[in-house]
């Protein structure tokens, strides 16, 4: 009894943390102008390269973080359940076939929210703290 | 040599205002079989990578180097030079082709490329693109690896996944064919494959993925020596099948693939199927593959031969894995071509 106890706390525990470390953390904008609903699959297609534009028809760019960005890691984890190596292998069959090249990559979050908030054919995701109403939020992660 | 340079002047006269992307890979790669009474270890048969029972970093070890230059207005122009220890590392050309984006789905694409037989004949190269040191040689295993043609490629959605479709059209044509000259015959052979036609469509949704893959084409193969007791084959139609079915959750993976070829004489089947279990950055991997041939005339049994192997592939850089693998051969053919062995290799994977 006092170990299954013991067990209900600890799993208690992890959810609590879990929950609040992945909860709210990166944000998926695109365009004010945007129309598009997409759900976690429709947004991993785009930016695993198997299709280049929205689901309405217009030309998607994705940006992605650069190498290190801890929300980088995360969208990686979480939307395209990647880790950094299984990234890189499934791009370069992409890059050494010439069928698509990867993501351009930015610095931060600020730079990249910037940038979408002036394209309508990008789509990226940031940190959510760094959204403001230059950009539009279509999932967050 | 005077081709490559050829084209480095090409790109470096073509991109004024555009940009050129280079990356490139590295594969090396050292292996042996285990004992004195283990036959030779065919590891690549297409370029004829033997392993002996010393320590050998030839048979297998590759390194690429791609430019991308982009033109502006959906016109790009890519080059991947290849340089194997089987040529003593002289680079040679295996893409050279002009990519023009017609629309944000279909592509045209023109030149030299690798011929998408199977699913994984066009990054056979890239070691750190599969699990494995090399897809499996039981099915890996065609004297062409290349054609000049055109492909148009084209990407949509269907339903809640994915459809990649594409088509392609063209013929290669080798001199002095490495595997037909110094392994099936023994003597200079020539080989053509002309009007070659196909077509590949990829269906991806969540985890799935699967490949039909269907190319036909005539072949021609001429033997050189004058004298040679061999016929020369004229216009055989052949006709290839590929069906790829893969799942891969993150941490779990099961890869196959059936391949069928059925020339006017022979034809062959074989399979693979590969299991793996990723643990933070270690994949263990189990896979077992088979090669099947007979002739069809006199319906006679020849080729049949089994791989197994296990192997282990560790991520230890974000751009870098380490791959150590033990494959057991079964030659179980009339034609007792390959013989039996068993073979430890291990290698470093590389991509930037």
């Amino acid at each position: 009894m006092k170990n299954i106890l013991r067990t209900r706390c600890i799993s208690l525990v992890f959810l609590l943390v879990f929950s609040l470390s992945s909860h709210g953390e990166i944000a998926v904008i695109v365009h004010l102008s945007n129309t598009d609903n997409m759900n976690t699959e429709a947004i991993s297609q785009l930016f695993l390269g198997r299709v280049s534009s929205f689901p309405s028809g217009g030309v998607a760019i994705p940006i992605a973080l650069i190498r290190g960005n801890s929300y980088r890691e995360y969208f990686n984890a979480t939307v395209l359940k990647k880790t950094e190596n299984q990234y890189k292998a499934f791009w370069s069959r992409l890059v050494f076939t010439g069928k698509a090249a990867p993501p351009n990559e930015l610095n931060d979050s600020d730079q990249l929210r910037d940038l979408v908030a002036k394209n309508p054919a990008l789509i990226g995701y940031i940190d959510e703290d760094s959204v403001d109403d230059s950009v539009k939020v279509i999932a967050v992660f | 040599m005077r081709y490559p340079v050829l084209v480095f002047m090409l790109i470096f006269s073509l991109v004024s205002h555009g940009e050129i992307r280079f990356n490139g890979f590295a594969s090396v790669v050292g292996g042996r079989t285990v004992s004195d009474n283990d036959d030779a270890f065919l590891a690549d048969y297409s370029l004829v990578g033997l392993y002996g029972d010393e320590i050998n970093f030839q048979p297998e070890s590759t390194m690429g180097l791609q430019a991308r230059a982009d033109l502006n207005q959906g016109l790009s122009f890519t080059t991947q030079w290849v340089a194997r220890g089987l040529n003593d590392y002289n680079s040679e050309v295996s893409y050279a082709y002009i990519i023009y984006q017609l629309t944000s789905e279909l592509t045209l694409q023109a030149g030299r490329k690798r011929l998408p037989l199977q699913y994984y004949s066009e990054f056979f190269d890239v070691g750190f693109a599969y699990p494995w040191i090399r897809p499996p040689a039981d099915l890996y295993t065609w004297q062409i690896l290349n054609y000049n043609g055109i492909s148009l490629e084209h990407k949509t959605r269907l339903g809640n996944g994915t459809l990649g479709t594409s088509f392609y059209t063209g013929r290669e044509e080798s001199k002095n064919n490495r595997l037909l000259s110094t392994f099936f015959y023994s003597e200079p052979t020539d080989e053509v494959w002309k009007d070659i036609i196909g077509i590949r469509a990829d269906y991806a949704i969540g985890d799935f993925q699967t490949l039909l893959s269907y190319t036909n084409f005539k072949l021609d193969r001429f033997f050189t020596t004058t004298g040679s007791t061999e016929e020369d084959v004229l216009n055989s139609n052949v006709d290839f099948f590929a069906v790829s079915f893969n799942y891969d959750n993150g941490q779990y993976f099961f890869l196959s693939e059936w391949n069928h070829w059925s020339s006017d004489r022979f034809a062959t089947r074989n399979w693979l199927a590969s299991l793996g279990y990723r643990l933070f950055n270690v994949t263990s991997y189990l896979a077992f593959s088979e090669f099947n041939q007979e002739e069809k005339i006199d319906n006679e049994d020849l080729e049949e031969h089994t791989t197994t192997s296990l192997g282990f592939r560790w991520d230890f850089h974000p751009q870098a894995a380490f791959k150590v693998q033990v494959d057991e051969i079964r030659d179980k053919g009339t034609l007792a071509l390959v013989g039996d062995a068993k073979a430890f290799t291990f290698g470093v994977d590389l991509v930037f």
